[in-house]
């Protein structure tokens, strides 16, 4: 047996160092004889066939969607478990801030700064006032009322609190006894009838709030008794019959001549509602706004 | 092929085209199953479409030539071959009755099946005779036709190793092709 290996280069010998011994050569010639044989037809379309089934499987659309995980570097990205802890992470704290966000949003709602801007109004309104400013306050006192959440006591004690401190009067002088009796306050001008609106502010915020804005001589008009109705909502726990408004307003210095009407303090839970509510508005001019 | 050629059918397989993967089993697929036979493996055919199975599963993060991909292949039904090894340990199965497999067995010459058997024999009395390790890297490099640093990745080797490997194999087959026309018998089968 020979074993030339002459005729080839080095690097042929480098890469195939069977190449030049005949019985090396002989070997590797049979290796592949033996093992490296075509593919039976039927073998072969059989695995063709499982193939083109596992490609429909494995490149569907779904699949195809997620082809940007194919790329190389990011598949190993999120092969590496500390990456895919880090991006889960940040997941977690992008979600949470967003809604940390809008619990912010939802606290600042447009409704409390309503109520907001309604009470720094009331705040803001002098004294004396004036018959616009009157009409301003009675207003923003409105959307107040009708936009507050606030219910019960809470209620009727914000107004009060504000308007008190808005027109040089005393929330602490709201003195309501046990029975509910309201005391008319020394602002009232004289001559001015008590109104629904001004007694539920008297009720509610003392006696500084409800002379203000009692116009002389007037008489009770439809939004007077309404926001007096509304704002003594407050009250509605407190007793206040007619009589004693009456008496009450009697006594104090700002209702001589004023003449209480039932309506005005039908609020009171204890009082005694007038039946006729056209019965306040038979004296007195109608309340200017 | 040409390299540019093989990019397109790559990119035609990732595709879905099955022409594409036709092409790419005509390709390898003579080879791998040479390299599942020579290393014993219990059903080359079913372990073939295993390995093609996978490689339609993974080709998506596969990048490279043909060279790469011929690596790649190898690489996976290296690993499928390992693990068919563990599973026959694990449940040894018995094997089919001479008449059961003839009757499954393609017609063929008789002269042609007489040679091609002795040369087979002849071949795997040889290869029989190498470490595990020889067999490995030798088979990778003549079946598969894979370089020093391709054998090297497959089989998890440095290169260097590869190399020793394959010197003392190939001494080995040269030792035992000289030990056969020594003795009387020839080959023993």
């Amino acid at each position: 047996m020979s074993n030339t290996r002459r005729g080839f280069t080095l690097e042929d010998l480098r890469s195939q160092p069977w190449l030049g011994d005949e019985d090396l050569d002989a070997f590797v010639h049979d290796v592949k004889d033996a093992y490296i044989v075509q593919i039976d037809p039927e073998t072969e379309s059989r695995h063709i066939r499982l193939i083109v089934d596992e490609v429909r499987v494995v490149w569907s659309p779904s699949e195809a969607r997620a082809s940007w995980l194919r790329a190389s570097w990011l598949r190993a990205s999120w092969q590496s478990r500390r990456l895919r802890l880090a991006f889960q992470l940040a997941t977690v704290m992008a979600l949470g801030t967003v809604f940390a966000g809008g619990l912010a949003v939802a606290a600042t709602g447009p409704n409390e700064n309503a109520n907001e801007n309604a009470l720094a109004a009331v705040a803001g309104a002098g004294e004396p006032i004036s018959t616009g400013a009157r009409a301003g306050f009675v207003g923003t006192l409105l959307d107040y009322i009708t936009n507050s959440t606030a219910e019960g006591c809470d209620f009727g004690q914000g107004v009060a609190t504000i308007a008190s401190q808005g027109q040089g009067g005393n929330a602490a002088a709201c003195s309501q006894s046990d029975d509910g009796a309201v005391t008319a306050g020394e602002d009232t001008p004289k001559g001015s009838r008590a109104t629904g609106e001004a007694h539920s502010a008297g009720r509610a915020g003392g006696t500084g709030a409800q002379g203000g804005p009692t116009t002389q001589g007037g008489t009770a008009t439809a939004e007077e008794r309404s926001g007096g109705r509304l704002g003594g909502r407050s009250d509605e726990d407190h007793a206040s019959t007619a009589g004693d408004h009456a008496s009450d307003s009697g006594q104090g210095d700002g209702a001589q001549g004023s003449r209480a009407r039932g309506e005005e303090h039908s609020q009171g839970a204890g009082g005694k509602p007038t039946e006729d509510p056209a019965a306040d508005v038979r004296k007195g001019p109608p309340a200017d706004l | 092929m040409v390299d540019d050629n093989f990019e397109r059918l790559l990119d035609s397989a990732r595709s879905g085209e099955e022409a594409a993967w036709t092409s790419l089993y005509r390709e390898l697929a003579p080879q791998v199953r040479g390299y599942l036979r020579a290393r014993g493996a219990m059903e080359p055919d079913d372990l073939l479409a295993e390995v093609f199975l996978q490689v339609v599963r993974d080709l998506g993060s596969f990048s490279g030539g043909r060279k790469e991909f011929c690596a790649w292949v190898f690489t996976i039904a290296h690993h499928r071959l390992l693990d068919d090894v563990r599973r026959a340990r694990r449940r040894p199965s018995e094997p089919a009755p001479e008449e059961v497999l003839e009757d499954h067995l393609p017609p063929m010459d008789a002269e042609e099946e007489a040679l091609r058997s002795l040369a087979t024999d002849r071949v795997q009395a040889l290869v029989a005779g190498l470490s595990m390790d020889q067999r490995t890297v030798l088979l990778l490099r003549i079946v598969g036709d894979l370089s020093i640093e391709q054998v090297a990745r497959v089989s998890g080797k440095t290169p260097g190793a590869v190399k020793a490997l394959q010197r003392r194999g190939l001494a080995a087959v040269k030792r035992l092709i000289s030990d056969r026309e020594m003795s009387p018998e020839g080959v023993s089968p």
